[in-house]
């Protein structure tokens, strides 16, 4: 049937004109992608969007707070959202300033469809992307703290390159002791490798014992 | 006449021999001779004051005859002198000694009782016993020398006394220029003494920076002998020093030798004070002529400004250095000629007339003309001159800086007035733009929205109709955006006053007054002026008219082959309406598009936005009145603004 390239994803639209709100959601319906609209930055803020891959369509003249304004808000709150601007009279200044701050294309009305789409598509990778980093960091923090003390000491040493008899001796443990620990941290990191774990170190940001 | 007594003659031997003393007749006739006639007086007296002889000489005292004395005492002849007599005899014959030079004075008897003096000397002559038998007297009358005498001390007190009452001090010095006697002034004023001051003594009271001066030249006087003058400081008695006129002259005797010196001394301090304050006056009035002067020649030579002297006609007399500085002219190629061959043009008959004025001996306070710098450039100058006597004085200032500065600064008022007409206009423009926009780029998503539910393998017809719907609603919604701007110059928006319409056309017509001239657009203005008015809303008709004109001067601005004229006029247009007619030069207006110049978003300008005519349309259809173009012959167009008029109710 229709082609869901994007399930899970959702694009939010900031516009206070009516029309342009309706062409929008239409617009994006018929790529399938998931469009909410809004007429205001602070009935955006109000809402409780789905933590799900997303972007927003800002108009740079809104009531209110401005659209430039409101990208300065966001990043100032650390809501890291890719960020499309359309204008219905833009000016260069304002471009640059948008982009300056992170936006990712900053179309003027009337634009092409296309570019609006092409430039969607750009924002919701670059969401995508980054929620899957964050995500793959918290599973290894969320692992990393599932280890005792012990095991998180001994994928210290580990991630420094010491041997098991060197471990044993630094924390004055049998190395039959030290295999166990390191056998379970390997385990319970889901670690494939040495160098899995040791990267999955280096995320947790485990200082390196010497 | 008794014996005549021998010592007169010849001593005592005659007397011891005769012992006779009045025998006269024993007398030689030549003794007798001289007895008679000796110049002084002889007598001869008893011890009683009888007289034994006299002779002629001393008769003439009383004028008794010789004979006529003999025998007789003195108190019977000559009264007058008895007691002076019988007291000498007396003393004489007490003391037995001759008394010599005794002065014996009396009145004459003629009645004219004139004081007589004599001198006298008084003789006795003893008998052969010893004893005193008579007394020789001998008279000398010196009746004219006491007079003499007396005359002299009295010239000398009078002397004395003009001397010493003199303003003038005085002295006398002897030919060596011993000076041995100065008068009571001189003292008086120097508080010093004879002593002090005899001799070489006064250069005491002299000043130490004249001194030696005044000694040397009254020396060389007193050694030549000629007549000394000199002027010097004397010290009074009070230490200050006073100015004194100095003279003297030698007195000579008769053989032409110097024997004094007579020198006086005049205080001439006031005079030298006067003189001096004279003196100073003259220097100081003649420094001030001459620092005026140099004063004046400064001015004429450092004046910034142009100076000129010229005769009735303007013709060249003197001009100052700053012609030649501000016009580099030299002042001989401007002097001997009027400012004819140097005046601009444009300035030649103002010039003219302002001169004529002058002749007519009226000022000139303000007055600009160019005149051509030797570079061929024009200065601008500001005039000021005066007539004066058949000549012309004149002050010009070289303004061209300013002039610049003022061209400068109405170039700025006009960029600034068209940078505001086009903010105000592109403001209103861009909004208008901004609320069409959004309807119209909604339409193009919604179209292509449509398309894509369309294009799918399987076609989404509710997608699309969606779409279509969304167009249809985007469509009506841009007609109310256009509806609401011309709501926006609707009749709702209007206040309307009671307006004079060619006064407000000519507040346009200023306004654009730069704008016109910098376009070189030649405007002809033919407002009657006495129209009647008009209601209206002056800022919204204001912006109709100037929107036309800019218009106008905007479609001259690439005509080069013929003149950029700009008519305005007025009428009345009907019996309800006043019409202004706006008729440029321009390229005119292709006749396919005059009915559509005054839509919206119709231009035929390269950067127009298609929203001027329309919205001046809006405005004046607002009014109640209507606004049209028509072609103009032979080249332009002209546009006609018809006004509905205030005393016709509701207008047309």
């Amino acid at each position: 049937m229709m082609p869901q390239p994007e399930p899970q994803s959702v694009v939010f639209v900031v516009d206070d004109d009516a029309s342009m709100r309706a062409a929008m959601q239409l617009l994006f319906r018929s790529v399938g992608l998931r469009a909410e609209v809004f007429a205001s930055a602070a009935e955006f803020l109000r809402s409780k969007p789905a933590d799900v891959p997303c972007c927003l369509v800002l108009d740079v003249r809104l009531p209110g707070l401005s659209g430039l304004d409101f990208q300065t808000e966001l990043a100032k709150a650390d809501i890291q959202v890719p960020i499309i601007f359309m204008t219905g009279h833009g000016d260069i200044p304002m471009t640059v300033k948008a982009m300056k701050a992170g936006a990712i294309e900053f179309l003027a009305k009337p634009f092409r469809d296309q570019d609006m789409l092409d430039a969607v598509r750009v924002g919701l990778e670059r969401d995508r992307s980054r929620r899957e980093g964050e995500k793959a960091i918290s599973n290894v923090r969320s692992k990393f703290a599932s280890l005792t003390p012990r095991e998180q000491e001994v994928m210290g040493f580990v991630n420094a390159g010491l041997m098991n008899k060197q471990i044993a001796a630094e924390m004055q443990l049998a190395e039959i002791t030290v295999k166990l620990h390191r056998g379970s941290v390997m385990r319970k990191m889901e670690a494939k490798s040495l160098a899995d774990l040791v990267r999955m170190a280096d995320i947790v940001g485990i200082r390196k014992k010497t | 006449m008794g014996s005549v007594p021998q010592p007169i003659l010849s001593g005592s031997p005659g007397v011891d021999r005769t012992g006779d003393l009045s025998g006269s007749h024993r007398q030689p006739p030549e003794l007798r001779l001289i007895y008679d006639t000796a110049p002084i007086g002889l007598a001869f007296l008893s011890p009683d004051c009888r007289y034994l002889q006299i002779n002629q000489r001393l008769t003439e005292i009383c004028g008794i005859s010789v004979a006529d004395h003999i025998g007789r005492s003195v108190r019977e002849t000559v009264p007058q002198v008895a007691d002076q007599v019988e007291k000498i005899v007396q003393i004489i014959l007490s003391t037995g000694e001759p008394i010599m030079g005794v002065e014996v004075n009396g009145q004459r008897p003629d009645g004219t009782n004139a004081e007589r003096y004599w001198l006298t000397s008084w003789h006795p002559l003893r008998g052969p016993e010893g004893a005193i038998v008579g007394i020789n007297v001998v008279a000398e009358e010196i009746t004219e020398r006491k007079r003499a005498e007396a005359a002299l001390a009295a010239s000398e007190t009078r002397f004395h006394e003009l001397a010493d009452n003199v303003s003038q001090f005085a002295w006398t010095a002897d030919q060596s220029g011993w000076i041995f006697w100065y008068n009571k002034r001189w003292y008086d004023y120097t508080g010093t003494t004879l002593e002090e001051m005899q001799g070489w003594g006064w250069r005491k009271v002299h000043h130490p920076d004249h001194v030696d001066r005044v000694v040397r030249r009254i020396r060389q006087c007193f050694e030549s002998g000629t007549p000394w003058e000199d002027t010097f400081p004397l010290r009074g008695r009070d230490g200050s020093y006073r100015w004194f006129l100095s003279r003297a002259l030698p007195i000579r005797n008769e053989a032409g030798e110097v024997i004094r010196w007579f020198g006086t001394n005049t205080d001439v301090s006031e005079q030298i004070v006067a003189e001096e304050a004279l003196r100073d006056l003259n220097e100081t009035l003649e420094l001030r002529v001459e620092s005026e002067s140099r004063e004046r020649a400064r001015i004429w030579n450092v004046s910034q400004d142009l100076l000129v002297v010229t005769d009735s006609q303007g013709k060249f007399l003197t001009v100052n250095p700053a012609w030649t500085a501000t016009l580099g002219w030299s002042e001989a190629d401007l002097v001997g000629s009027t400012s004819e061959w140097l005046l601009h043009p444009d300035d030649r008959e103002k010039t003219r007339a302002e001169l004529a004025r002058l002749a007519e001996g009226r000022r000139t306070l303000q007055f600009e003309n160019r005149l051509r710098h030797k570079t061929g450039i024009f200065c601008w100058l500001s005039w000021t001159a005066v007539p004066d006597r058949g000549l012309i004085y004149a002050v010009a200032r070289d303004i061209t800086a300013l002039k610049d500065a003022e061209a400068a600064l109405q170039r700025s008022q006009r960029e600034l007035a068209r940078t505001s007409r086009q903010t105000t206009m592109g403001a209103m423009t861009a909004s208008i733009a901004h609320e069409i926009n959004q309807p119209l780029s909604a339409i193009v998503l919604n179209g292509n929205a449509a398309l894509r539910f369309l294009s799918r393998p399987q076609p989404d017809l509710e997608g699309a109709r969606a779409g279509l719907m969304n167009i249809v609603e985007d469509g009506h919604r841009a007609g109310q955006v256009i509806a609401s701007i011309r709501a926006m110059f609707g009749k709702e928006q209007i206040t309307k006053t009671e307006l004079d319409l060619d006064e407000l056309v000519r507040q346009v017509l200023t306004m654009t007054h730069g704008e016109l001239e910098s376009h070189r657009v030649l405007l002809q203005i033919d407002l009657l002026g006495k129209l009647p008015r008009v209601l209206g809303d002056r800022v919204p008709l204001q912006q109709v008219f100037l929107n036309l004109i800019m218009n106008a001067i905007e479609t001259m601005a690439t005509i080069s082959s013929r003149a950029r004229i700009l008519s305005v006029s007025s009428e009345l247009h009907d019996t309800h309406h006043v019409l202004i007619k706006m008729r440029d030069s321009g390229a005119g207006i292709d006749p396919n598009d005059m009915g559509r110049i005054f839509d919206a978003f119709f231009t035929t300008k390269s950067n127009g936005m298609g929203m001027g005519l329309a919205i001046c349309r809006s405005i004046v259809e607002a009014h109640g009145g209507r606004l049209w173009g028509s072609a103009a012959i032979p080249h332009g167009s002209i546009f006609h603004v018809a006004l509905p008029r205030a005393d016709t109710v509701g207008g047309q």
